[in-house]
């Protein structure tokens, strides 16, 4: 009798033991090594604000990539001047991948963002962009952010190339 | 076979009563980590410097952007303009009427980045309190420059968002 009780208590601590398990393993299911992504990228583009207009405008992009006891975080930054007005992105990822290339994945929409409190700019889990490293080069390959910037969101061929580079820390 | 009933009928409440257990306890947590959903968003205090010629003024933005990521909170507080470079990852801590801002580390961009903190990890940087519509906030180890004794404690940072 006392056999069978024990029997029962010893399969629900193992279940319990395999659903505890199982959340700690996916919580550090993305602990890839990605230190040597660590920093701030920085990408700065110019463009016309109309063909008629000779006038140069600009758009400021800004990820900065650390990390945190269950993962790699980022927090994607722009922005951009249409009609003299601040239109201001922020967005906190996810960041996954490995020594060679990354992917930066919305997770949601922060305050400092012009749409905070009324939409999401993203959907969660989308991939906002993708950074590979070739040999010294950096090329960016442009998911949902591409719609944030005025050149690229409208040529087909430029979704791959040169677009954000590494800020080298301030060193006095 | 009345006993094998009677086993049974213990063993089925001792689950329920385990799930119930196991139910409350999960709701009392949520219930806790939601006590500091009031301080998502973002929250500003802008500082104007006069020189000490008169003739103009300095200006300092510091920015405070609070949000939720796997039922934990955390923030980016910046801090631009004279003399302020800030760029750090912080967590929140606190209940609905009184938050305090924690570091955690100092992010790529601030320009103490690289080589050292800006903060000891841990520290109290702001303390963020609701009294009534008004916010007050206390300052802790965070970089600013409102030097004097009685404005260490006061009407600074605004919710914005």
């Amino acid at each position: 009798m006392k056999k069978r009780y024990l029997g029962f208590l010893m399969m629900f601590l193992l279940l319990g033991g395999i659903i505890s398990n199982f959340r700690m393993h996916h919580k550090n299911a993305q602990h890839e090594n990605l230190d040597c992504w660590i920093g701030e990228y920085r990408y700065t583009e110019s463009f016309a604000r109309s063909e008629e207009s000779a006038e140069e405008e600009y758009a400021y992009y800004n990820i900065t990539i650390w990390k945190q006891e269950d993962g790699y975080y980022a927090i994607v930054q722009d922005e951009n001047y249409y009609d003299r007005s601040d239109v201001i992105s922020w967005s906190f990822a996810s960041v996954s991948g490995d020594e060679n290339n990354i992917d930066i994945i919305f997770l949601q929409t922060l305050a400092r963002d012009n749409l905070y409190g009324i939409k999401k700019r993203y959907q969660e889990g989308e991939l906002l962009l993708s950074l590979e490293r070739e040999g010294y080069e950096l090329i960016t390959k442009w998911g949902a952010l591409r719609d944030r910037s005025p050149n690229v969101y409208q040529r087909e061929d430029a979704v791959v190339g040169r677009y954000f580079q590494f800020e080298e820390p301030y060193r006095g | 076979m009345k006993r094998i009933q009677w086993k049974s009928f213990l063993m089925i409440c001792f689950i329920l009563v385990v799930i119930v257990i196991a139910l409350m306890f999960h709701r009392n947590i949520m219930q806790q980590d939601n006590k500091l959903d009031t301080w998502l968003g973002g929250f500003k205090y802008e500082e104007i410097v006069p020189h000490p010629s008169g003739e103009l003024n300095y200006y300092t933005d510091y920015y405070i952007t609070i949000w939720k990521h796997h039922n934990q909170y955390y923030a980016a507080v910046e801090g631009s303009g004279w003399q302020l470079d800030t760029w750090e990852l912080a967590y929140v801590s606190g209940d609905d009427k009184m938050i305090e801002i924690i570091s955690l580390q100092t992010l790529p961009g601030d320009s103490m980045y690289g080589r050292h903190e800006r903060y000891d990890k841990g520290e109290m940087l702001v303390r963020l309190e609701r009294d009534g519509e008004k916010i007050i906030t206390e300052w802790g180890g965070m970089d600013h420059h409102t030097e004097a004794s009685d404005a260490v404690r006061g009407d600074f940072f605004q919710q914005v968002k």
